[in-house]
Order: C-alpha cells, then structure tokens, then sequence
C-alpha cells in the first residue's frame, strides 16, 4: 500500500526516536511507501553520522534521553542547512512553551506529528513537507 | 491741699513763680489733692510745675511741709481766696510730725495721671478704681451690705462653700441680698453658684436650688471664696464655717481683676457637674465618679504607681511602643504588677503591647523566672503555681504585621496605639498620651492624662481592652491558618506539577504502543499473501481489521482518558484564536463524511437566515473535537434519516447556539440524568467519556450544553452555545 506520489527519485529520510519499535515501525512503513530510511535510536549517535546533503528530510522525536529533538535539530543545521525537518511526540503539546523556554534562539515555526499517527496521515504529511518550497 | 488750692496755683502768679523757682534751685516738690472733674485743668497745668502730683479722695485741709519748716493757711473751702492768717512752726516735733502724716497721705493716694484718665474715660464720676482690703467683721458686714444696696448688677458668678449661702442665709442683714439673688434668678438674670456639694449642705443646695439659682457641683474648690459680677469683685480667703461672716474681704473694681476671676469662674463652671446630679448621688448612693485631665507628669507618674499598688485584682495595661515599656519598667511599673499578680495569686495582670523581638525575649525572660521561682517550691504548689502564672499574662499587639497584611489598618494603627491605657480593677481608668516617645524618662515623655473612676468610661476601656485582647488571639488564629493555606497551596503546586508530569507521562506511555500496533498491522495488511486461498485472505483480513479497529479503539480511549484527566486537574488549556465557526462545523462535517460510512443518512449544515460569519475566540482543536464528538454520535445512532448541525446567532445575548439534531433512536430514558456524566453510554461502542468531555470543552469557552430528545418522537437534538467576539 504505497500513499506517496514522490515517484521520480527516491528521497531520503533520517528517523531519530528512543523508542526501538516506533523507530522500527516507521521505518517499515516509510520505506513500504518508497523512501530510503535511516534510523537511529540515540541522538548522540545519529549526530556522530550525520553528514550534509544526506537527507531530504530529518524525523525527530522531541522527547529523548541524552539530547532532546530540538537541539539535536540545532546541532544538525550547524552541518547542513538544506534538509527539511519535522519533529514527532506522543507526549502533550507543550512543547511549544517547552521550545520558547530552552531554545530562544529557533524563531521559526515546525510541522509536529503527534503520535499515534496513523500511516495514511504519516505519508500525506511528509510529502507535504518535502513538496513545499522552504527548508523546514 | 484740698481740692480748691490747685486753681490758685495756676492763677496766682506769685505761686506760680515760687514753684518755678524752687524747681529751678532742685528741690523736690510733691503735690497731693483730690482731682476732681472741676480742677481737672489746673491739676493738668499743674503736673509739670511739681515734681509729683497725686490724688487721694476727701482731703480736707492744706497744709505744707518742708525739711525744716511747717506751714498751713487758715481756710478751708472758700474758692479763689488765699488764706488771710497762717499756721508756721519750725519745731522738729511739729515738722516731723507733718511729714509722717504726709508721707502716710502721699503712699495712699493714686498717681494724677491714673486719676486723670478715669475722670476723662468717665468710667466713674465720683469713685474711681481701687481695690482695698478688710480685715473687721463688721466693715466686711458693712461693705457687703453696701454692696448689696448699691449694685445694679444681678449677674453674680459666685464660687464659694455653701457656708457662704448660710451665711447670706443665716444674717438678718442679708435679706435683701437673698432677695435680690433670686429676684435676679426669677427675672433669668445670670447668678451662678459653684462650689463642693456634700452631706451636710445638700438641703441648703436643694433649698436655694428649689428657688431658681443656677448651682454646679466642683470636687476640688480653689483656696478661696469670690463673688464676681461685672464691675466688682468680693474675695475672702474665710471659710464662713456654720454662716459665720467672713473674717476679712477683699473688694475690688478694678477689670483686670475683675476680668481675671470671670475667667477663673467660668473655666470652674465648665469642669463642674450639675447639682442635681451630685445631689442624686449624694442622695441615692450611686456613684457616678470624676473625670479629670491632670497635666503635670509628676502627678501622672505618681497617680499611675498608687492605682498599680492600689490594685485589688486587676489590671490592664495597654501600652503603645516599646520605649514605653521600658520607661514604664524603669519606674517600676513592671516589677510592681509581678509582684501584684504573685502576691497571694489574687491578681490578674494582663498586658498588651507592640511585639518586637527584643521584648518578646524581655518578656520571655520575666515569664521564665517566675517560672524557675516556681520549680523550687513544693511539688504539691507545682499545680497551683501554673493557674498562677495565668495571672501575668502578656500578649503582643503585632501592629507591623497587620499593617503589612493590610494596607488599610495603618491609619488604624495611630489611634489604638499612641496611648498607655491602665484599667484598675474594673473601676479607674488612667490614659497617658505620650508627646515624645523618643525619651527614655517617662516624665519627659508623657503629655497630659486623664483619669476617671466613672463606671461608663472605665467600662469603655475595659472593653477597649478585651477586644484587643481577643484581637490578638483572633491575629494569631490567622496567622496559623494562613500559614497552613500557604502549606494547602504550596501542596496544591506540588500536586498541579505531578498531575502535569502524570498525564504527560502517561500520554507518552499510552500513546507510544499503538503506533507500532496500528502502523505495522497496515503494513501487514496491504501485504497479505496473493497466492493464498480467498478464504484465506479473507479470514486473515477479517483478523486484522478486528486489530487495526482495536487499536483505534485503544487510541480513542486513550485519549478521552487524558481528556478527562486534564479537565478534572484544571489543566484543560485552551489556546484561544479568532475563527469563523462556519470553517470548524464544515470540515467536521467533511471529515466526517469521508472517515465514516453514512451512506443511509443525509449530513447538512443549515444556517440562520442572516448568513453573516459567526466570530468566536476558541481553540480551535478543542472545538472541532466537540463537533465532531456530536457528528459522530449522531451517526452512531442513526439508521437512517438526516442529523442537521444548525448554527444561529443569538444578537441579544451576544451568544451563538449550535445544534446538532439527528432522526435516531432518541436518548434513553435511564440516560438522560447522566447524559453528561462520566461513562454514560448504553452504547458498546463508545468510551462514554465523550459527552462529559464536551460539555467542560464548551464550558471552558464560557458556553453552555444541553440535550432533548426531538418532541415529534424521532431521534434527538444536541445543544451547544458560545460566546460571540
């Protein structure tokens, strides 16, 4: 069941979530529906790898051990400024109080998917994002 | 010389010349006459010719007197005539004789120029100023009796001992004046009476009072009796014991004097009670008691330490500041009210007084040894020595507190507090205002005071001190209570940051396992094998579909659940933005009609008439939520049919009313109680947090929800109101 109309290339996508078997799940589902997936489960980790010009599109959750989602974001356009990210949460939506208070620096605004989301939803939002003309 | 001589003086050339020549040589001329409104001229030409010129009233003969020689013409009265025959010595017996006499005449008389100005003033033809003094009985009888007869004044202020009125009384030769007294009584004239009011003279006071006079009571009466009116002035130091006439008298008619006893009268009358009163008192026994201002602080000070000792077994002491408490314990007020409270255990001592740190442990400290004192003596007394202690008993008037607490109570603060108040046993009162609290002496720093015993103003302090007494316990009540709010709230903090951090947790874990469960089993899905049988397929599909409804299921329930978490925590926030609620009913709607099978119902929208756009300020998440939780359980109990969502403003009420009405099964009857209850539902499909979500969604916008089955029988309407912006 492919949802994406991204046929001509195949883009690339970087998951980073501390849980396994959402990352796994996502994974899955992304590459079912044509991109070329990434994933790791430690930002420290991920940022280690991280190159410029790898990806189309940067998945982060918000809420991790070590090293959160936004400053990971920050520390990644320190390398890339061309890729496109969209941050995920199952927890509540503070975080847009939670970003004001520790990253005052990030005026820009992000698209956020909350979990559970389901598969249809996922895919029609990541085309969205990598469809449009800015780099977020 | 009489007071024919001084004309000739003037008019006599040779006399005239005489004087000046003996001025010129430096002899000191004195000249005494009576000066009368006939020679008044003269006497004036005649004042820079003598060195001194004096008058004294009725001089009848002439005679002059000089260092060695005495001269005196034979002539009395006549007019204009120079004495044809004179009288000469030059013995020492004779001239010295005469110059004792006139030097006795001269000391008696009044300086021209004072009796010049009274002629010319016409303040008396004939008598003049003066103020003499009698030391006969009978003289004194006379010049009253003459007084008496002579006045024309009714207007007596007289402040005495009513043995003067005994005595007026008592004396044939003053009917007349009783007479006159009370004549002036009756025609309303002015004669006021003060003096002491007692046992023995009540019935005189009640006699004359009976008659019209106007009569005051004065406990301390001024060393001396006078009767004042407006142009003469009786004064005796006597004491008329038992009516007797007055041993000696003072008479004057002088207006400074006379002035100076009006106001000593009336200052007197002010202060005194009305006989009536006194009389009652006196009569009847009660008590009314005194009320006075003392100002010097010497008596102040003493009278404060006599009340203190004097104490049978209470007293109250409110003081205004700390270096109040000082001065007073350094002129042994302090120590004499411990000994009080310890002597014999009768008398209770309770202080009020400004809290400070330095007199708490001040206070601390007093408290403490009689406490030690205490702990040496018997064990048997140990239990007596504790209701004991409830004797001295000290509590804090925590002024700063309050003012702090309490903006509005500082001008509160002044009135309660800048003055010592002391209450003895319940029957005498003393207030010292203090006029410099800065001194440590306590006679420099007190103002004036006043003391009563008189039951009314005494009570007024004694409960003056019992409400501050309470307020002081009801202080202290507050002040644990709001301590222990602060705790409940600071509790409650604690709590609203675990209810937070608790649904953000389980948000996180609930929603966390379902995107596995609902993205994979997709993924399964879309997979399922070609080359497996149909039956297969189709039982391996029916398998995942009943996972795939499961997990939305789960994932509903999961949130309804934290809904409900956040909306009874008081965490339900709402971000409010400006929408137009046309947009939020429609993709409710749309979404709706995509997500859902209603193939057999007609979903619409209808609007009012007026198709204007409905503003509201709503977040706009929450209220797509409440539509579309209303859309949906339409459909859920809707065979078939319409559901109608209708929107219509209400102009009046500045409200908008959304309904959503469906032709279903209607509401059941059990269900319509708790419609909007937590877990409400008849249906197995719902979680029943919905409705209850909803309705504290709409609530939390300022709206209201409610619901009635259709009246027609078919199906049910659901309500909903917002505010309009």
């Amino acid at each position: 069941m492919e949802y994406s109309n991204n046929n001509n290339k195949k883009k690339t996508i970087l998951i980073v979530d501390d849980e396994t078997d959402v990352n796994y799940t996502f994974e899955t589902v992304l590459e079912e529906n044509g991109f070329m997936v990434d994933s790791f489960d430690n930002p420290v980790l991920a940022l280690n790898d991280f190159k410029a010009g790898l990806y189309d599109l940067v998945l982060l959750d918000i809420k991790m051990p070590e090293m959160d989602g936004f400053k990971l974001y920050e520390e990644m356009r320190k390398v890339d400024n061309t890729f496109k990210v969209c941050f995920l949460t199952a927890s509540e939506m503070f975080y847009e109080e939670y970003r004001r208070a520790y990253y005052s620096t990030m005026h820009e605004r992000y698209p956020i998917i909350q979990k559970p989301v389901k598969n249809e939803e996922l895919i029609k939002q990541i085309d969205k994002i990598i469809a449009s003309s800015t780099t977020i | 010389m009489n007071y024919t001589r001084p004309t000739l003086a003037i008019t006599i050339e040779p006399i005239k010349v005489a004087f000046n020549d003996a001025k010129e040589r430096g002899i000191k001329l004195r000249y005494l006459t009576e000066i009368s409104k006939d020679n008044i001229s003269f006497c004036k030409e005649l004042i820079p010719l003598v060195d001194e010129l004096r008058h004294l009233d009725g001089i009848k003969g002439d005679f002059m007197v000089s260092e060695s020689e005495y001269l005196a013409p034979v002539i009395l009265f006549e007019k204009g005539k120079i004495a044809s025959e004179a009288i000469y010595s030059n013995q020492k017996e004779i001239v010295d004789q005469h110059q004792y006499m006139f030097d006795t005449l001269w000391n008696k008389a009044v300086s021209a120029e004072q009796r010049i100005k009274e002629i010319e003033d016409g303040v008396i033809g004939q008598e003049h100023y003066q103020t003499i003094f009698l030391e006969n009985p009978s003289e004194v009888s006379e010049e009253i009796k003459k007084a008496i007869n002579t006045s024309e004044d009714d207007s007596w202020s007289i402040c005495s001992t009513f043995d003067g009125l005994l005595m007026i009384t008592c004396n044939k030769d003053f009917e007349k004046m009783q007479g006159r007294l009370l004549d002036g009584s009756k025609r309303g004239n002015n004669t006021r009476w003060v003096g002491t009011i007692n046992k023995d003279n009540v019935q005189i006071v009640k006699a004359y009072l009976d008659l019209g006079m106007k009569i005051k009571h004065i406990n301390n009466m001024p060393p001396m009796n006078f009767a004042v009116s407006s142009k003469e002035l009786y004064i005796t130091i006597d004491e008329m014991k038992g009516g007797q006439i007055a041993k000696n008298l003072l008479i004057s008619n002088e207006p400074p004097y006379i002035r100076h006893y009006i106001s000593i009268f009336e200052d007197l009358w002010n202060k005194s009670v009305p006989a009536k009163q006194m009389i009652r008192e006196i009569e009847e026994g009660v008590i009314l008691g005194k009320t006075e201002v003392i100002q010097s602080p010497e008596d102040i000070q003493q009278l404060f330490i006599n009340m203190v000792k004097s104490a049978k077994y209470e007293v109250l002491l409110v003081l205004p500041t700390l270096n109040a408490f000082y001065r007073e314990e350094r002129i042994g007020i302090m120590e004499l009210l411990k000994q009080a409270a310890e002597r014999e255990h009768r008398i209770n001592v309770r202080i009020l007084t400004p809290t400070k740190d330095t007199i708490e442990d001040k206070l601390q400290n007093m408290i403490s040894a009689s406490q030690q004192r205490d702990n040496k003596r018997e064990e048997a007394e140990q239990q007596q020595m504790k209701s004991k202690r409830k004797n001295f008993d000290i509590r804090c008037i925590d002024v700063e507190s309050i003012i702090e607490n309490n903006g509005a109570v500082a001008a509160k603060r002044s009135a309660v507090t800048t003055v010592t108040i002391v209450v003895v046993d319940r029957e005498e009162s003393l207030v010292i205002e203090k006029k410099d609290d800065s001194k440590q002496n306590f006679i420099e720093a007190v103002g004036m005071a006043t003391y009563s015993n008189s039951k009314p103003t005494v009570l007024s302090y004694v409960s003056i001190f019992e409400n501050l007494w309470k307020q002081t316990e009801l202080y202290q009540q507050l002040k644990e209570s709001n301590k222990q709010l602060e705790e409940a709230n600071e509790q409650l903090k604690k709590h609203d940051k675990t209810q937070k951090e608790f649904i953000n947790i389980a948000a996180h874990e609930l929603r966390t396992p379902i995107q596995p469960i609902l993205g994979l089993t997709q993924v399964i899905y879309s997979k399922i094998n070609e080359d497996e049988s149909p039956y297969e397929k189709q039982k391996q599909k029916e398998m995942l579909e009943v996972v795939i409804r499961n997990a939305n299921r789960l994932q509903h329930l999961s949130e309804d659940i934290l809904d409900v978490t956040r909306i009874e925590s008081q965490n339900l926030n709402l971000k409010l933005e400006l929408l137009n609620l046309d947009e939020i009913i429609l993709d409710a709607i749309n979404d709706a009609k995509r997500s859902q099978t209603i193939k057999s119902v007609n979903l619409l929208y209808q609007r009012d008439k007026d198709n204007s756009a409905v503003f509201i300020q709503a977040d706009r998440r929450r209220l797509y939520q409440v539509i579309a939780n209303l859309i949906s359980n339409a459909i859920k109990f809707t065979k078939e049919g319409s559901i109608i969502v209708n929107a219509k403003k209400e102009e009046n009420e500045n409200k908008v009313i959304v309904s959503v009405k469906d032709s279903g099964i209607g509401i059941h009857r059990e269900v319509i109680p708790r419609l909007f209850q937590r877990f409400a539902t008849k249906s197995y499909q719902g979680t029943g947090l919905g409705l209850y979500i909803s309705k504290s969604i709409v609530e939390a916008h300022g709206g209201d929800m409610w619901a009635q089955n259709n009246p027609d029988g078919k199906g049910s309407a659901f309500y909903f109101t917002l505010p309009i912006v």
